[in-house]
């Protein structure tokens, strides 16, 4: 059993045991990774190992994602940092014989810069890396998120620790509003402030502690990896929550869809529990608390606090009335605490760090008020038609250039920079123009879009704005609850109206009446999926008329998206008559002999872009 | 409800009466003129609407109040033949800025008290008035025979029909008549019905129903003007019906192509007689400790071993967590991940999120569909695969992304599809792809 009196030196012996090893081999099992072949690249590593008999020199790790799943698999030499990449099981041997044994790093399994063409033995000297900043994400790559004492090594719950013996619940409270941390899950609220009015709520009575693992932005995955590569962060994070407002009984509820992070926290649970890290008397004191698992079933308005808590419930997700606040008539109509997965990885570090260190990141004076600005970091899923797709966290106050560029790489396939999308279907698309604008909560707002929970989408110039602000409307008609009609009526109409654009059947009122149902969705709707669902519609309307009015009177798509708008077409010129497009149409509309060229018959023709994808002499073009 | 089965209902009806007229577009809310009926005489009219009626009554209550004093004297009951049922929905109704601009108002002399009242009441009837170009409805007078009034400004006519073989009762009524005058599935939310039912004969509390087509759901949904009693009213009038027929505002892609298409798609529902599968259920049930709190978990349990869930089920957790059966529908409609249909074998899992998206995800929908007959949220007729439609795997950095079964498959191009559903062994298809 763990105690306050005897964590550090557990934490020292396991600190010991792992610096025993001459390496740890951490092999990413994130599900990118896994998808490519990670798990058998991991256990390629044990049996390498074994072979050359060092299995008691080398570990092998399997951690959550690393970061940079573009290039995975992924293996990170630890402690040196060498950084192999895009795996596959034949290289492993070369690793271990050569890299191990002989000292020789493989060169040609190592990340090649394609700015400079420089290969970067180091992860820190992957412009992916440098310019990032872990908080949520410290642990990442370096620890078995299945091993509580891989995170006890690495000074785990020692701010769970810290704030039993040294702080009263209302110093912890200060702490983190002097903090300025404002909630990673959208809406930016201060999140010390949130625990103010909780415990206020409660006077003394119950409270409860909820985790909102429900990551229903489509395009992000930050609190999936962070449940993934740390989950013990989460738990302490909410210990400390739960010690701050006086909560015995806490929940994490999680996405059906992400179940490795379901098995991952069980897990993690079991053994914080196992440990006398969690449940009654924790660390020997009279400080008790438990959390349990609540499944989602795959609807995103259950990330809305109070459709959540319905949910918890075992009714069906619908929100309530905004002046309801969950804070004060939440889960069983008790007060009730709720705060997204990144923003409780970020509190064992503020309580370990301190105020100063962390309000030295970021935007803003946060130290009189939180709204004043946005302190720490935010994780962001960089992903779409970027080249270093992945997960970054970055300070707030960085610009979007820097993101996108630098650790980014920009866009790939000799494309241009269209459209960035941050917010997912409550943000907006932010043009070129909006580049050097610094990320933060209300930049981001000012600017039309949203901070959101921190997907970001790179659009290239084959992206059709116009279609992408039907496909966020498409997607809210679905997780629209339906209990109001602007929610339920009013996307359907821009649906309607964005289908009859796409269409070439649009009218020139079309743009005045898509902006008159967007008010009346956002003025009337009952809950913000429905109060910020015109956002995609609106951002794209504001910055990227052109293609609207070109689609309504010039019946064209110059990204080449939208289906009736378009027809493919093989170029002469390019043409060598390889026969891989005639090979591959599946309604045999393409017709052609050897090195002759090849002909598309369009009434045939499905448009299922096949031929477009296979050429690889761009002969195949969209008209 | 079938369009067969309303079709010799149809046939039954007798045209008493036909006015055509041209549909107007409104002007700043009006369109200037109303329209009267008079039961007792069949006679259709069109009346004007002056701008010191605009000044002075302005609104659904205002207009209906001064027209109903054009009809009544000092000595009108609820039931003489000149007290009329009047409707409007004012200068506002049928846009869509305001919540609360589809409602409809209306007015009668009483049952109740003999005197004024109003009542308002939502449904479409009111706007599909306004959009046919007439500001407010009057109708006086009372016919011998039950009739129905068809307001029809998609074939720009007014009719007077008897109705012998419909339905008496509104939630019944509604259903056959906006099927009766739809012409295809998708126009039936072009139709608006108000009616009442037997009650409303005999009791002179009795209310309206103004019913919209709910297409999510596929029936009509009824919307109630309480007040008053008016629905005796209209029994006492010999009116049946009014129905509306709006001009078609569907646009001329189709409901199918369209992502809302599968809400429309009635689900069938079975049961489970083996005892072993009604042990394995309750089992479920118990290890959750037959907990109101997780019927979620318990029907996602019950979903992952039967792919599906069945009445049986929703029985059975009904019987140990008390929650209602309609409301644990209501839970398995709502959630995506439950489904009252059988899932295949093998669920293929698209993702739809954003990076997916800009990534093409959609042409790979297009090619699995095509590859394995069938529409995304359907299931191969030999249970084997079931496609459907997500939203976001979370593996976003290697979009765009599909899950076969538990293996997620990254970098996925429209031209792999075949292969990988060909490929008994998917996981090394990752590779390939590379
Ligand atoms: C429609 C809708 C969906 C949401 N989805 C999520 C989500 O997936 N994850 C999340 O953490 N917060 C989500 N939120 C925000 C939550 O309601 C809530 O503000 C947040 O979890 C509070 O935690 P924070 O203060 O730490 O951000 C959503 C809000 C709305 C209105
Ligand atoms: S705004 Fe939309 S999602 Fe929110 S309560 Fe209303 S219908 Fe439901
Ligand atoms: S794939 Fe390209 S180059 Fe080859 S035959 Fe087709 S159009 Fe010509
Ligand atoms: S999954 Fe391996 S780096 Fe993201
Ligand atoms: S958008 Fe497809 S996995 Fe996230």
């Amino acid at each position: 059993m763990i105690n306050i009196k005897n964590l550090q030196s557990i934490a020292k012996k396991e600190q010991d045991k792992l610096s025993k090893y001459k390496g740890m081999l951490m092999v990413c099992t994130g599900t990118g990774c896994v998808s490519a072949g990670g798990m058998d690249i991991k256990k390629e590593f044990t049996n390498a190992l074994v072979r050359h008999k060092i299995e008691n020199d080398y570990l092998v790790v399997g951690t959550g994602c690393n970061g940079f799943c573009a290039v995975g698999p992924i293996c990170v030499l630890q402690p040196d940092q060498t950084f192999y990449q895009k795996l596959t099981h034949k290289d492993i041997e070369r690793i271990v014989k050569n890299h191990l044994l002989e000292g020789n790093v493989v060169k040609d399994l190592l990340y090649k810069d394609s700015s400079d063409g420089k290969l970067k033995e180091k992860m820190n000297d992957i412009k992916f890396f440098t310019k990032q900043m872990l908080i949520a994400l410290r642990n990442k790559g370096l620890i078995d998120p299945e091993n509580i004492y891989h995170y006890l090594a690495r000074r785990g719950y020692e701010s769970l620790r810290k704030v039993i013996i040294e702080m009263d619940p209302d110093q912890v409270i200060d702490t983190i509003i002097k903090s300025g941390l404002r909630g990673r899950g959208g809406g930016g609220f201060p999140t010390g402030i949130k625990w103010r009015s909780a415990k206020k709520a409660a006077e003394g009575g119950i409270v409860y502690i909820v985790c909102n693992a429900d990551e229903g932005d489509p395009g992000a995955y930050m609190d999936r990896s962070i449940v993934e590569t740390d989950p013990h962060t989460v738990i302490e994070g909410m210990l400390i929550g739960a010690y701050a407002v006086g909560a015995r009984e806490g929940f994490i509820y999680i996405r059906n869809e992400y179940p490795l992070a379901m098995t991952r926290l069980e897990k993690a649970l079991d053994q914080a529990k196992e440990a006398g890290l969690l449940g009654s008397n924790i660390m020997e004191t009279d400080f008790s608390f438990d959390i349990k698992i609540h499944r989602g079933a795959g609807a995103f308005v259950c990330g809305e606090s109070s459709a959540l808590m319905t949910s918890m419930s075992g009714l069906a997700g619908e929100p309530k009335a905004k002046y309801i606040h969950t804070v004060e008539v939440g889960f069983r109509d008790k007060p009730t605490v709720l705060n997204n997965v990144e923003t409780w990885a970020n509190i064992p570090v503020i309580i370990e760090k301190g105020v100063d260190w962390f309000t030295s990141i970021g935007t803003g004076d946060v130290k009189d008020n939180p709204w004043n600005g946005s302190s720490g970091t935010k994780v962001f899923s960089l992903v779409g038609d970027i080249r270093n797709t992945g997960l970054v966290e970055v300070p707030m106050g960085i610009s979007l250039r820097e993101i996108i560029e630098e650790i980014g790489g920009g866009i790939p396939n000799g494309r241009t920079f269209k459209a960035v999308q941050t917010g997912g279907p409550s943000g907006g698309c932010l043009p070129a123009s909006k580049l050097d604008m610094p990320v933060d909560f209300d930049s981001l707002t000012r600017a039309g879009s949203m901070m959101g929970s921190g997907g970001m989408i790179v659009m290239d110039d084959k992206t059709c704005m116009v279609d992408v602000a039907r496909y966020f409307i498409d997607f809210l008609i679905d997780e629209s609850c339906g209990k109001c009609t602007p929610c339920r009526e009013g996307l359907f109409a821009l649906n309607q109206i964005l289908t009859r654009i796409c269409h070439g059947e649009g009218k020139e009122k079309d743009l005045e009446d898509l902006r008159e149902i967007s008010q009346t969705i956002t003025d009337a709707s009952l809950c913000q999926l429905g109060g910020s669902a015109p956002n995609p519609v609106i951002s794209t309307l504001d910055y990227f008329t052109q293609e609207y009015i070109e689609h309504i009177q010039e019946k064209k798509c110059r990204s080449g998206v939208c289906k009736n708008l378009i027809d493919y077409r093989i170029d002469e010129n390019n043409c060598t008559g390889c026969t891989i497009c005639f090979k591959n149409c599946p309604v045999e509309a393409i017709t052609g002999e050897i090195q002759k060229v090849h002909k598309i018959d369009l009434d045939k023709c499905i448009k299922c872009g096949i031929c477009f994808e296979v050429c690889k002499f761009n002969a195949v073009i969209i008209k | 409800m079938l369009a067969e089965d309303v079709k010799g209902m149809r046939a039954k009806h007798r045209i008493l009466a036909e006015k055509s007229f041209q549909v107007v577009e409104l002007d700043k809310g009006y369109s200037n003129r109303y329209l009267r009926v008079d039961l007792t005489t069949k006679e259709i009219s069109m009346h004007a609407v002056t701008e010191k009626m605009k000044e002075l009554w302005t609104g659904g209550k205002g207009f209906d109040l001064w027209l109903m004093l054009l009809e009544i004297n000092n000595k009108t009951k609820w039931d003489s033949q000149e007290n009329p049922i009047c409707f409007s929905s004012g200068p506002l109704g049928g846009t869509t800025s305001f919540p609360g601009t589809g409602k409809t108002l209306l007015t009668s002399i009483s049952p109740l008290t003999n005197i004024p009242i109003d009542s308002n009441v939502g449904g479409y009837f009111g706007p599909f008035l306004k959009f046919a170009g007439f500001d407010a409805l009057v109708i006086v007078g009372k016919s011998e025979e039950e009739v129905v009034v068809v307001l029809d400004a998609a074939n720009q006519k007014i009719t007077i029909e008897t109705a012998p073989a419909e339905s008496n009762d509104s939630h019944l009524l509604a259903d056959e008549l906006t099927c009766m005058y739809a012409d295809t599935e998708i126009d039936r939310h072009n139709i608006a019905v108000v009616s009442s039912g037997s009650a409303a004969k005999h009791s002179r509390i009795g209310m309206l129903n103004f019913s919209f087509w709910d297409w999510r759901r596929g029936v009509s949904r009824l919307k109630q003007a309480g007040r008053g009693g008016i629905g005796m009213v209209f029994c006492d009038k010999g009116l049946k019906a009014l129905v509306a027929k709006n001009r078609d505002i569907t646009p001329s892609w189709r409901i199918e192509e369209s992502k809302v298409a599968h809400h429309t798609n009635p689900k069938t529902i079975s049961t489970q007689d083996c005892p072993e599968e009604i042990a394995f259920i309750d089992d479920i049930i118990h290890r959750w400790k037959d907990d109101k709190e997780y019927v979620i978990e318990m029907m996602q349990d019950i979903q992952k071993r039967f792919r599906h869930i069945s009445r049986t089920a929703i029985d059975r957790i009904n019987k140990f967590t008390g929650t209602s059966k309609a409301y644990l529908y209501h839970i398995a409609t709502f959630y995506k991940s439950l489904s009252l249909d059988e899932k295949g074998e093998i669920t293929i899992q698209v993702c739809m999120g954003t990076a997916c998206h800009v990534k093409g995800s959609a042409r790979i929908v297009d090619r699995l569909e095509q590859v394995l007959g069938i529409k995304c949220g359907e299931t191969t007729k030999d249970k084997k695969y079931s496609l459907e439609a997500v939203a976001c795997l979370g593996a976003c950095s290697i979009a765009p992304v599909i899950k076969v079964g538990d293996k997620v498959l990254g970098n996925v191009q429209a031209k792999d599809v075949e292969k990988i559903i060909k490929d008994p062994k998917i996981f090394d298809i990752a590779r390939v792809m590379e």
